[in-house]
């Protein structure tokens, strides 16, 4: 029974990855009808199914499933014939309901920020740091908010037919607010936001994660470094997509072994195909230490070392005012190679008492910005030629995402090089079994094309270089209970040079023939942002 | 996992609170330009910048305008704002095949200059506390703009066009000592050397606010002579006699040059009548302190 599910998966998979094929002809574009009305609705008998299951497991209340389903057939909502809500009485979808485990989680965060420019959101974006002698740059900004508190729900099936099914639902509150909400509105209303929403399947012979998950990329969510800010740090691969992912593990004594592909949402969803990640992951149980991810719960975690690579495509319309259907293509990739070294391992994760644990990321990829959460570097697509100064100016209508795709200076696509890499360490103090913790990361960015593939006139309006220092100290005060300070630097490095110094008093129109010192500039501006952090969770 | 009783929470929250109100003072980025000297003093006379007299300006970025977008930045109700771009490959330029090469000239971009020569002059105040000042300002530099193969010959234009770009726009752009040569790095394309003198500033009333302070009114705007009606700014002030030091008071630019912070004034004394460009003047016996405008 499992291989019949897998194969229907596959020929899923398959499907999936197939093309669409673009209209060759009028004819044939004539000649497809229009899909019926009828057609574009789900099978009449999907819909009875799930009407039935949803008015059994609704209410156990025969009257109120009538008057559901009267309500249903009128094509209307009747606020009084809304079902009971009797979730105590609601049976499985199948099984016992005993056999099911529906285990909520989550924790409660306050986070307390002071930074020293007024550049960041919350975490530490890649967004562009204020310049000292702006306003922005020469005054202070302080964040107070929760918005960073998570609930999920983990919900585990009985196994049927020898297949394990398991899904999990995580929310934060960082839903995207209106362009035109209050400061007050978009901080203390806190819009929700999916985090994570998938399914697994566990059968022997593969697994399947089907839904919004962390990136096989990066393997993300394995080796994060131990941080009381906000992931992912610069330079950082943090990110989640939704995918379907096939997994595989192999274990030979303490030794895992995990391949892993997936499909997964595409950079630019013109582009037609989605992108395609995999992975190996190894990791020897026998030698373990503890891991605390981001500002989460710390865990025994075995030595490990991962390397992962994606696949993209990109296709545009063409650099012109009027393209047609021409178009511009271009591919992107990435790779990364990924450690968490225990140098003092534990053994029991209740005894974290002088855990050394080291965590690194190294990374190379063109047209994966995105991947180092929402970051572009400052890179958008130039401004078009107007030849014929139409007003307005006809704007090049971009299709994908900026930062991971420009045109260069003869209107070639080209993607954006980034490497990368996060270098973090995390000491468990003999206090209390490792109750105090403390952890550094130094991570850098850069990007040795992005300057060359941004008109000049905007060299100040990109980064080609991110630094970023933190030092944390965490402290549990209960075993629920964590308080976190940490301190945060991070300096960027522009694309534009400071000015030449002139010859003070000297006007050009006293320059023979323009023969004069050309001036000692040729520093590349930067600009630097300092922030301090105390933050309060409770874990549940 | 089970609590420690050797550490006590209240002493763990007392210091990271403690540690937090250390950290909240912060430490913000260091000024390029620092504060120069507020003693005070008589700042009445003529002062150019020079030779161990430079200003300051603050590092910048100033995106060019986008003069194709005057008539595009009021999107009408339910369209989609334009989007932030970068600037264009070609700087504005737009060339064709005809007589006239440039039909659109470049913008020759620049940037972050410094105020390379200034002229301030204070006169005396009357009984009523308020004196004259005049404030000529000229951002000065040498910069080089590339024009790639593609803006050169996109359009049509044929033969030797960086050297007609030359004679062309030498005759119409602002900028001076224009030189375009083919650029080895991108054969086809054009690359352009310019200097910039481009004259700000401004004249109005001043007076003292305390004896370190003065507060300048601008009601002329240079280099369009129009009225203006700018906000008063406060000026810190040390005058040495040998020197006259300028600060804008509270970190605001000095005369609202955008970055301008400082400057540092030699005395000087101009003639605008002897045939020669001396102290204060742009030109010869024109610009800066010389009431006739250099051509």
């Amino acid at each position: 029974m499992n291989y019949r599910a897998l194969a229907a998966f596959g020929i899923s998979m398959a499907l999936f990855s197939v093309h669409a094929h673009a209209q060759n002809d009028e004819e044939e574009e004539e000649a497809a009808e229009p899909a019926k009305p009828s057609e574009a609705k789900p099978e009449e008998g999907a819909t009875a199914k799930a009407t039935g299951g949803i008015s059994v497991g609704a209410s156990a209340d025969s009257k109120s499933a009538d008057a559901s389903a009267k309500a249903s057939t009128a094509g209307t909502t009747a606020a009084g014939a809304a079902p009971a809500a009797t979730p105590a009485a609601r049976p499985p979808v199948y099984g016992e309901r005993s056999d099911w485990s529906i285990v909520p989680y989550g924790y409660a965060r306050v986070d307390a920020i002071v930074d020293s420019t007024q550049s960041f959101e919350d975490g530490i974006q890649p967004n562009l740091i204020a310049r000292v002698g702006t306003y922005k740059g020469d005054h202070r900004r302080n964040i107070f908010t929760a918005r960073d508190s998570r609930f999920g729900v983990a919900v585990n099936a009985p196994t049927f037919e020898g297949i394990k099914s398991s899904a999990l639902l995580e929310l934060d509150f960082y839903g995207l607010v209106p362009t035109d909400a209050r400061r007050h509105d978009s901080v203390v209303f806190g819009s929700l936001r999916i985090r994570h929403a998938y399914l697994k399947l566990e059968t022997s012979v593969v697994d399947v994660v089907a839904g919004q998950y962390y990136d096989l990329f990066g393997w993300n969510g394995s080796f994060y470094p131990a941080t009381v800010g906000y992931l992912g740090v610069p330079a950082q691969i943090y990110h989640r997509n939704p995918q379907i992912r096939l997994e595989k593990k192999i274990h030979a004594g303490d030794l895992e072994v995990m391949i892993a592909a997936a499909a997964v949402r595409p950079g630019q969803r013109d582009s037609g195909i989605p992108d395609g990640q995999g992975g190996l992951k190894l990791s020897y149980a026998g030698w373990s230490g503890a891991a605390t991810p981001g500002f989460g719960r710390a865990a025994l975690s075995p030595i490990s070392v991962g390397i992962s690579g994606m696949y993209r495509r990109f296709e545009v319309p063409a650099f012109r005012s009027e393209p047609g259907s021409a178009t511009e293509k271009t591919q992107g990739y990435g790779v990364a190679v990924n450690l968490l070294l225990p140098v003092v391992p534990v053994k029991d994760i209740k005894d974290k008492s002088n855990g050394l644990t080291l965590t690194g990321e190294f990374s190379r990829g063109s047209g994966i910005a995105d991947m180092y959460t929402f970051m572009d570097g400052g890179s958008r697509f130039p401004l078009l030629p107007n030849p014929s100064m139409a007003a307005p100016a006809i704007q090049y209508q971009a299709n994908v995402d900026p930062g991971l795709v420009t045109f260069d200076r003869n209107f070639d696509l080209k993607t954006l090089n980034w490497q990368g890499f996060v270098a973090g360490l995390q000491y468990y103090l003999p206090i209390g079994g490792g109750r105090v913790w403390i952890s550094g990361i130094y991570s850098q960015i850069k990007s040795d094309n992005i300057k060359k593939l941004t008109p000049f006139p905007s060299y100040g309006g990109i980064f080609t270089k991110m630094e970023y220092i933190d030092g944390n100290v965490g402290i549990d005060i209960t075993p629920a209970i964590a308080l976190g300070l940490s301190f945060q630097t991070v300096k960027q490095t522009f694309a534009d040079e400071s000015p030449q110094t002139p010859v003070f008093g000297a006007v050009p129109a006293d320059m023979p023939n323009g023969l004069v010192v050309p001036g000692t500039g040729g520093v590349a501006a930067s600009a630097r942002n300092n922030r301090g952090q105390l933050s309060l969770a409770m874990f549940f | 996992m089970t609590p420690n009783p050797t550490l006590s929470p209240r002493k763990a929250l007392l210091g990271f609170c403690t540690l937090v109100v250390a950290l909240s003072s912060g430490c913000n980025q260091n000024p390029l330009c620092s504060e120069l000297g507020t003693c005070g003093g008589n700042p009445i006379g003529d002062w150019v910048l020079g030779a161990g007299h430079p200003s300051c300006s603050e590092d910048l970025y100033l995106p060019p305008p986008d003069t194709r977008l005057e008539a595009a930045d009021q999107p009408a109700a339910r369209t989609p704002v334009v989007e932030a771009a970068l600037y264009d490959w070609c700087d504005l330029l737009v060339t064709n095949g005809g007589t006239k090469v440039a039909t659109i000239d470049p913008h020759f971009s620049f940037e972050s200059g410094t105020i390379g020569s200034a002229f301030v002059h204070y006169g005396p105040t009357g009984p009523n506390g308020t004196g004259s000042y005049t404030a000529s300002l000229i951002r000065t530099g040498r910069y080089i703009v590339e024009f790639p193969k593609l803006c050169i010959t996109e359009f049509g234009a044929q033969g030797d066009v960086c050297t007609a770009l030359q004679t062309q726009l030498s005759a119409t752009t602002i900028h001076k000592n224009l030189q375009c040569l083919g650029n080895p790095a991108d054969p086809g394309g054009c690359v352009c050397r310019f200097d910039v003198a481009l004259q700000s500033g401004g004249s109005g009333t001043y007076e003292a606010v305390d004896s370190h302070t003065l507060l300048h009114r601008m009601n002329v705007k240079f280099p369009t002579n129009s009225a203006a009606a700018a906000f008063p700014q406060k000026v810190t002030f040390c005058s040495k006699g040998d020197r006259l030091e300028l600060t804008g008071a509270d970190a605001t630019y000095l005369f609202d040059e955008p970055g301008l912070r400082t400057m540092d004034l030699g005395p000087t004394t101009v003639n605008c009548a002897d045939g020669l460009q001396g102290p204060g003047e742009a030109g010869v016996d024109c610009g800066l302190a010389c009431p006739t405008p250099c051509m």
